[in-house]
């Protein structure tokens, strides 16, 4: 009998002894700073977010090995809202509540991010900040919510303003959009018509489609609406799935404008979308593509961010190296820069004087990083690449593109 | 399935159709008329809430926020489409897929001008009813800074009336599937005794004279066990067979009654056919006359009578003769018809023909048989008779007529003569009255013919009487000279007359020519 009682204190012990750990994980341990993640791993737009979190994940985990920032491990903890703002409300308020994190660090999407702006605002005491969302949308980086927020990639505007110039320069000037029906593509739309009103253009014709567009949809409508009104390019503020859908239906309708895509539309995923696609029609749909990026080629070996990545990235994950893995390891890199200039644990309440003091910080590219009242954006250096035997490489020289026999 | 329950189920169908027709579209109506004034209103208040929402974003030209803005609103059940306009009625956000359709762009070509129209009073939120959406055009701060309009969704109100209209028909169908089953039972518990009921009468009807009472204990427990109008009809049939059993009984002992009296005649008739002498005989009957007879009944008994036979002449004191000599004729007519008629005829023919051989006299043998058949005369039936002896050797006959038409005499020449008689007082009405003889010669050949009222009161088609007139036309036309030829001509002569039509009376007829 004495023995069968003691058995059953240690096995008492056993499971209080595993159960309180598994306790710990659900609130911040000692020893872990926990940053918060929602983003799409589901849905038409689940590749953007699964790749930003495997370039963060690969830099943190490779931090962490290196014995973290003064000894406390870095979370990311990654919830999945499918690229839905309902979602992305929940996640943000667990990630705050229950989770406890530091921060908010590469959110996915513009409709997610503007929708839990307003969140932010009403955190506003607690100090809870969004470190580099994966948008390039306005509310974040202006007012009356751009105080809340930190990017590093540039904005559409940006992104739209060099897509716009460089097609005006070279003698494109009829313009049309084909956007996404929510808030990320009235942002690009309004990029767009921005920077056609800098060369006192307008908008030639508009078509939308609604998020969560996948390939296999038809798009078909849209490129008749924009074909109806002749335009020489076509700027895309969609989502990679959408956007190959709607190249692959005007490629296919025999339609050969330059169709220009923004960062947000993965050209990677895009262009392999297509070369899949490619292989059963027999067409080819890469050409005449232009995309505009935020962050330089992820095989520019010149560049010291890109080494290190290919070496840490490369080594630490099955993922292939990207556009949108390069900038989520960025986004980590510089995450991790800024605790190492707080303190201890890191508290919410440093943020504001370490970002403050941040100037002309080398992330490893030739732009460099600074932050500071006024300036919530890191970068603002625009690239661009074109499909060249089915890979991306980049742009050299605009005229290059096919002039559409069409508008000529 | 029973007649009774084919009509009721068409009928309750068709008032089923017609009811459940009538709800679901007066519920339809109802329905989309409480939900276009609700989408109205929701549509009123969803535009007013963005259109106040929109104006911090409209001024700092924010197309971002007033997108992800609208896109909320978007979730809302039955909000097809949202957009908003600035003041030049430049659309700077929108949620159409894949562009802004034309009709929504010409509803807002006329905002561009509102501010214009200040003198007209403040601009308030409108609604325009297009064929697939309720538009609902709000402006921002009095349309200064731009317009939200929202497109409420008619097709979630056609779902919805056709949705609630499906579900009534279904309700009803199911309504009506069990309105069906309890009129069925119903039907079938009433139906079935009634059937019952139907199928007994026919046996009732086929039944066998005797068996019917039998039959009553087949519908006995429906007498016994119910109290409606079932049971009582039930009893009622019980009661109508008991009654129809014992008339058909009764109907039956008095059909072998009639049948055995109708034998009886028959018999009756034989009888009284064997008291008239045979007419096929009476031409055998003595060489010195040729005698025919004739006799048509109307009934089957009848009251005609006619005798024909040969006596031994009367001796005078002293004096014999050869018997034969002597032919004694009588005809008759009772009154009335059938058995007592016959009877009274049996009578009156036995008593002349025994009492015939002891007079010479025809007035005496009418006393005689008169003062017999007076006596006791209870009935009052009478017989009228005329009978006579002829001398077949002088030819001279001596007659008397107790109230019986007069004999005719056809001469050879075929002169038609009435034998003048005093007409005598019918027999069996007095037995106190006297008659009194004729006496007349018949020369050789002359047809002397005696007959009964059948034949002067034969009737036609038109109920004319063949009359004594037509009878001595008909003797005189008879281009005949034997009795049975002149017998055989009167009788097709009045058959034709008649043409047919029943006759009243007997038809009777005796000729007898002195050769």
């Amino acid at each position: 009998m004495r023995r069968r009682a003691a058995l059953a204190c240690l096995l008492l012990l056993l499971i209080r002894g595993t159960g309180t750990p598994a306790a710990a994980a659900d609130s911040p341990g000692q020893d872990v700073i926990v940053l918060g993640m929602s983003g799409a791993l589901s849905g038409a737009s689940a590749g953007l977010g699964r790749e930003l979190r495997s370039g963060m994940v690969a830099y943190f985990d490779h931090v962490n090995r290196d014995g973290g920032i003064r000894g406390y491990r870095i979370e990311l903890k990654v919830y999945d809202d499918g690229y839905n703002p309902g979602p992305a409300i929940h996640n943000t308020l667990q990630l705050i509540e229950r989770d406890g994190a530091l921060a908010l660090l590469g959110y996915v999407g513009t409709p997610t991010v503007t929708r839990v702006l307003p969140l932010l605002k009403m955190y506003e005491r607690e100090e809870v900040l969004l470190f580099f969302p994966f948008s390039g949308a306005e509310p974040q980086r202006s007012e009356p919510y751009g105080r809340y927020a930190y990017n590093l990639r540039p904005s559409y505007r940006e992104e739209t303003r060099g897509l716009v110039d460089n097609l005006v320069a070279t003698g494109r000037q009829r313009i049309a959009i084909l956007y996404q029906a929510d808030a990320y593509g009235r942002s690009g739309w309004q990029g767009v018509r921005t920077a056609l009103e800098a060369h006192r253009l307008d908008v030639l014709a508009e078509a939308t489609y609604g998020r969560g567009g996948d390939f296999e949809d038809s798009y078909a409508a849209q490129v008749d609406i924009l074909r109806a009104a002749k335009p020489n390019a076509i700027i895309s503020i969609a989502s990679y799935a959408a956007a190959a859908g709607f190249i692959r239906d005007a490629r296919d309708a025999g339609w050969d404008v330059p169709i220009a895509n923004v960062s947000f539309a993965n050209s990677q995923q895009l262009l392999e979308l297509l070369n899949a696609h490619a292989q059963i029609s027999g067409r080819r749909y890469g050409f005449n593509l232009v995309n505009s990026e935020v962050v330089p080629h992820f095989r520019d070996e010149s560049l010291p961010a890109v080494r290190e990545y290919l070496e840490i990235f490369g080594a630490s994950t099955a993922h292939r190296p990207g556009y949108v893995s390069f900038e989520g390891f960025l986004n980590a890199k510089l995450m991790v820069e800024i605790l190492r200039r707080m303190e201890g644990r890191a508290e919410r309440r440093e943020f504001r004087d370490v970002l403050d003091g941040m100037t002309d910080f080398d992330v490893g590219l030739e732009e460099r990083v600074s932050f500071g009242p006024g300036r919530n954006q890191g970068l603002h250096t625009i690239y661009f690449n074109q499909v060249e035997d089915g890979r991306l490489v980049p742009l050299q020289d605009w005229s290059a593109l096919r002039i559409d026999v069409e508008t000529l | 399935m029973s007649r009774l329950f084919s009509k009721t189920l068409l009928v309750v169908g068709a008032l089923f159709a017609a009811i459940s027709l009538v709800m679901s579209l007066v519920s339809g109506w109802n329905i989309h008329r409480g939900m276009s004034q609700e989408f109205r209103d929701m549509g009123h208040a969803v535009a007013g809430i963005l259109a106040d929402a929109s104006v911090g974003p409209i001024l700092d030209h924010n197309p971002v926020l007033l997108q992800s803005m609208i896109d909320q609103y978007l979730g809302i059940e039955g909000i097809a489409h949202i957009l908003v306009a600035d003041r030049d009625g430049t659309v700077i956000a929108h949620t159409f897929v894949p562009s802004v359709p034309p009709h929504i762009r010409e509803l807002l070509s006329g905002t561009a001008d509102a501010r214009h129209d200040l003198a007209s009073g403040p601009a308030s939120t409108r609604a325009i009813d297009t064929a697939s959406t309720i538009e609902v055009l709000a402006p921002v701060l009095g349309g200064m800074a731009g317009h939200v309009l929202i497109g409420m969704d008619r097709a979630i109100i056609r779902d919805q009336v056709l949705s609630v209209i499906a579900q009534q028909q279904g309700l009803m169908l199911l309504l009506f599937l069990c309105a069906i089953g309890v009129c069925w039972y119903l039907i079938r518990l009433i139906s079935r005794p009634l059937n019952d009921l139907g199928a007994h009468a026919r046996k009732v009807a086929a039944a066998e004279v005797g068996s019917i009472g039998k039959l009553s204990a087949e519908i006995e427990h429906l007498a016994g066990s119910s109290h409606d109008e079932i049971g009582e009809l039930a009893r009622s049939f019980m009661h109508m067979e008991a009654e129809l059993d014992q008339s058909v009984r009764q109907l039956a002992v008095s059909i072998a009654e009639q049948e055995r009296i109708r034998t009886e005649l028959e018999v009756a008739r034989e009888i009284q056919m064997r008291i008239l002498p045979d007419p096929t005989h009476l031409g055998s009957l003595h060489p010195a006359v040729r005698i025919a007879a004739r006799i048509e009944t109307a009934e089957e008994v009848g009251g005609d009578f006619f005798d024909c036979f040969t006596l031994a002449a009367p001796l005078r004191e002293g004096q014999t003769g050869a018997p034969g000599r002597r032919l004694f004729l009588a005809i008759g007519d009772v009154s009335g018809k059938g058995v007592p008629a016959a009877l009274l005829m049996s009578m009156t023919c036995t008593l002349l023909r025994t009492r015939a051989a002891r007079h010479t006299s025809a007035a005496g043998l009418l006393e005689e048989v008169n003062l017999t058949l007076s006596r006791d005369n209870e009935t009052c039936m009478f017989v009228t008779v005329w009978c006579g002896f002829l001398d077949l050797t002088t030819r001279e006959l001596t007659y008397a007529s107790a109230g019986h038409n007069a004999a005719l005499v056809r001469a050879a020449s075929s002169e038609v003569r009435e034998l003048q008689a005093p007409r005598g007082i019918v027999l069996g009405a007095d037995a106190n009255v006297r008659y009194r003889d004729a006496h007349v010669r018949l020369d050789p050949g002359d047809v002397l013919y005696l007959y009964t009222d059948g034949v002067t009161e034969a009737t036609s088609v038109a109920t004319e009487l063949y009359s004594e007139g037509r009878l001595m036309g008909a003797l005189r036309d008879s281009r005949c000279d034997s009795p049975e030829a002149v017998t055989r001509f009167v009788a097709d002569t009045v058959r034709r007359f008649a043409a047919g039509a029943p006759q009243a009376d007997d038809i009777t007829m005796l000729a007898v020519q002195c050769v």
